[in-house]
């Protein structure tokens, strides 16, 4: 196999907010059970890989923004952690002060513009961004990420905004992450099985790219995601990614629900070949990074999301007469 | 805060070209805003309302856009909450149902739900139809939705004044505003006082009302957009008749002039509600609900409204007819609170010039020189 060289520093910056992802994803599914996280809370935990790619080609000052699972790309991005874990127990110190929970993340600091919990209806603002930043200053070549599922397709907005973008060429990513699953309905259920949705989307006259991120070769997966975000800079057009991923655990919740049988057995095993951690760590070896180095970062990690969880249950929560005089600005 | 312009006081002006005014006057005062929907560029600038404002603007400004309402409304908040304020338009209030989600979940949600941290300033522009057949799906109000859900504002002009102004307001108040505007009353005319936008610094949109009232009052009418300027037909025979009347026209429905009604009907004793919406669940009997809630509404006899029947409007020009309360009903019902003898002979005049002002014009369009098409 030849594989694409990293830069030593870059395959850190992938590997640090990877496992970042990961384990604070571990790490609510493990405290989820105790009930001190009282909302819907929809773990990214098996699909890391993509948004550690993307963290270290978005600029800080691109756009982003995404949905009700959305902890893995307000992490990408930048946004605080502490502020993800006080807004999952509620606390007037999460990043929206506790009114949003899991499913409404924000961190403006980093452009992060928020999450919604109605399937596709963060899309069309996404796209209303990056005519913000088209109209603001064109120059910048920054893009405004959407991050979406295979279910937002089948939205009547998603044809409208894919129309929006193609026609005022606007500068977004759009990023449908296919995990196959709309909660418990399969993909075959929901959309005719012979269409891929990147070769769907081709349809509104967007460039699309249908890119492999569960695989051993992951500086390839890096390379394309560079090039296709490098056209859509150079050209300030808009890009359709199509990302295969599964999730690990439940729809919504902290576990694994196989036991239900609704995900074939044969898909099951297949995914469950993929090893991203070992995918991740081999790519960071390759690029020059030790062994020790990589077990360091994990535990470096593990330390501060330990030291998070602890300081936040102290937090306190806004009081209701605040919340009352909130509603306008 | 805002100077007036000093305009000719005998100069007219129409709704359409008041809205148009505005558009232009906060376009120059803040250079971020920009105005779009769908046919805002297209012969008919709608309705006249987006007149001069292309050329005046540039395309990046002023543009059309797709048929999809509720890409359009989330593609406005994108922009707002990336400092780019907006005015959105749609021509009749049933094409932004699709965009309810938009609206609903995201615009009036946004500000809190994200810690209070971005403010969604857009003003969505919906436009009511009203006769020429415009049936089932082009006639509706849906106005006490919107003031149902928390997050949003919702204003109604009645005259040109009231529409310059609201607007001008609605672009200033840093949240999502929605502004009504009835089909019937964009040919209105009066007179208009514009204002100096030097620095359209943000405000909020407090509960406006206008007061207009003749002698001591015996009753509160309480109405809003066009229904206002049907009422105001009736202030000259109400004083032959020398009814006192407190006519209050809500100029926002959300947030409301609640004080403002509870003190007139204080004074009064007597409330009538006038609204274009079906009865179930109307705004009308919002207004009531508060008034009845309290011990000392000062009511001598029960609050009244006066709504469209709980029906779907027909196309048909005949078979609207009879369908709606005219502006004679709204006299008989006043004065029937009054307990006014309807066989005086003075009363029985007032009735005959109300009734052949109606018959002047058939019942489905504003003016007699409306042809239509919508």
């Amino acid at each position: 196999m030849v594989y694409t060289m990293t830069t030593r520093s870059e395959s850190l910056a992938i590997m640090e907010k990877y496992f970042a992802i990961r384990l604070i994803e571990k790490r609510i599914a493990i405290e989820y059970p105790s009930g001190e996280i009282r909302c819907p809370t929809h773990l990214s935990l098996g699909q890391e890989v993509l948004p550690a790619l993307l963290g270290s080609l978005m600029r800080d000052s691109d756009l982003a923004i995404s949905t009700h699972r959305g902890h893995s790309h307000y992490l990408a991005k930048g946004g605080d952690r502490y502020r993800l874990v006080a807004e999952l127990y509620g606390k007037v110190t999460g990043c929206s002060k506790g009114r949003g929970g899991s499913m409404h993340l924000v961190d403006l600091s980093v452009n992060f513009l928020g999450t919604t919990a109605i399937v596709a209806n963060s899309i069309p603002v996404g796209v209303g961004a990056a005519a913000a930043l088209k109209l603001r200053n064109e120059a910048t070549k920054d893009l405004c990420f959407i991050f979406f599922g295979d279910g937002a397709v089948e939205e009547g907005v998603f044809a409208e905004s894919l129309n929006i973008a193609v026609l005022q060429e606007l500068p977004v990513m759009f990023i449908c992450e296919n995990n196959a699953f709309s909660v418990y309905t399969h993909q075959k259920d929901r959309q005719p099985h012979q269409r891929r949705i990147y070769e769907w989307a081709r349809g509104f006259g967007i460039r699309t790219e249908l890119i492999q991120v569960n695989n051993s070769n992951l500086e390839q997966s890096l390379k394309q995601l560079r090039e296709a975000l490098n056209w859509a800079r150079e050209n300030s057009k808009p890009l359709f990614i199509e990302v295969p991923s599964w999730r690990e655990v439940e729809h919504c919740g902290p576990n694994s629900d196989d036991h239900l049988a609704y995900r074939d057995l044969q898909e099951i095993a297949q995914w469950a070949e993929v090893d991203q951690d070992l995918n991740i760590t081999q790519m960071g070896i390759r690029a020059g990074i030790l062994q020790d180095e990589i077990e360091e970062i994990r535990e470096t990690l593990l330390k501060s999301i330990d030291d998070i969880f602890c300081r936040v249950k102290e937090d306190p929560y806004e009081i209701s007469t605040e919340i009352l005089g909130s509603m306008y600005a | 805060m805002h100077k007036k312009i000093n305009t000719d006081s005998k100069e007219l002006f129409s709704v359409s070209q008041s809205i148009n005014l505005a558009i232009h006057d906060l376009m120059n005062s803040d250079s971020n805003l920009v105005t779009f929907g769908l046919g805002i560029n297209d012969p008919k600038r709608i309705f006249g309302t987006t007149r001069g404002l292309l050329e005046q603007y540039g395309s990046k400004r002023v543009f059309d856009f797709p048929t999809s309402e509720n890409a359009m409304t989330g593609y406005a908040i994108g922009l707002a909450i990336n400092g780019i304020p907006s005015i959105t338009v749609h021509q009749r209030f049933e094409f932004f149902l699709l965009a309810m989600d938009q609206l609903v979940n995201n615009a009036a949600k946004w500000y809190f739900m994200f810690g209070s941290q971005t403010a969604v300033p857009i003003v969505i522009r919906l436009v009511i139809g009203k006769g020429w057949g415009q049936g089932p799906t082009h006639s509706q109000s849906l106005h006490s939705w919107l003031a149902h859900i928390p997050g949003l504002k919702v204003v109604m002009p009645h005259d040109p004044q009231s529409a310059y102004d609201l607007l001008v307001d609605s672009v200033l108040d840093p949240n999502p505003v929605i502004y009504i505007e009835h089909r019937w009353i964009h040919e209105q005319m009066g007179t208009l006082e514009r204002r100096q936008l030097e620095h359209s610094k943000k405000s909020a949109i407090l509960a406006k009302c206008r007061r207009e009232f003749q002698g001591r009052p015996q009753i509160t009418v309480v109405s809003f957009s066009y229904l206002s300027a049907r009422v105001k037909t009736l202030y000259e025979s109400l004083e032959i008749l020398k009814v006192g009347f407190e006519h209050l026209t809500l100029e926002t429905i959300q947030p409301y002039a609640l004080q403002t009604i509870k003190e007139s009907v204080k004074k009064s004793g007597r409330l009538l509600v006038l609204d274009f919406a079906a009865r179930t669940g109307s705004y009308a009997k919002e207004i009531v609900a508060e008034l009845s809630m309290s011990r000392d509404s000062g009511l001598v006899c029960p609050a009244t409204i006066l709504t469209h029947p709980d029906i779907i409007e027909p196309t048909s020009h005949y078979s609207t007819r009879n369908l709606y309360y005219d502006d004679l009903e709204i006299f008989l019902t006043i004065l029937t609170l009054l307990e006014v003898h309807l066989d005086h002979p003075e009363v029985q005049n007032q009735i005959k010039q109300i009734s052949n002002r109606l018959h002047s014009t058939p019942h489905d369009v504003p003016n007699t020189y409306f042809r239509g098409p919508f």
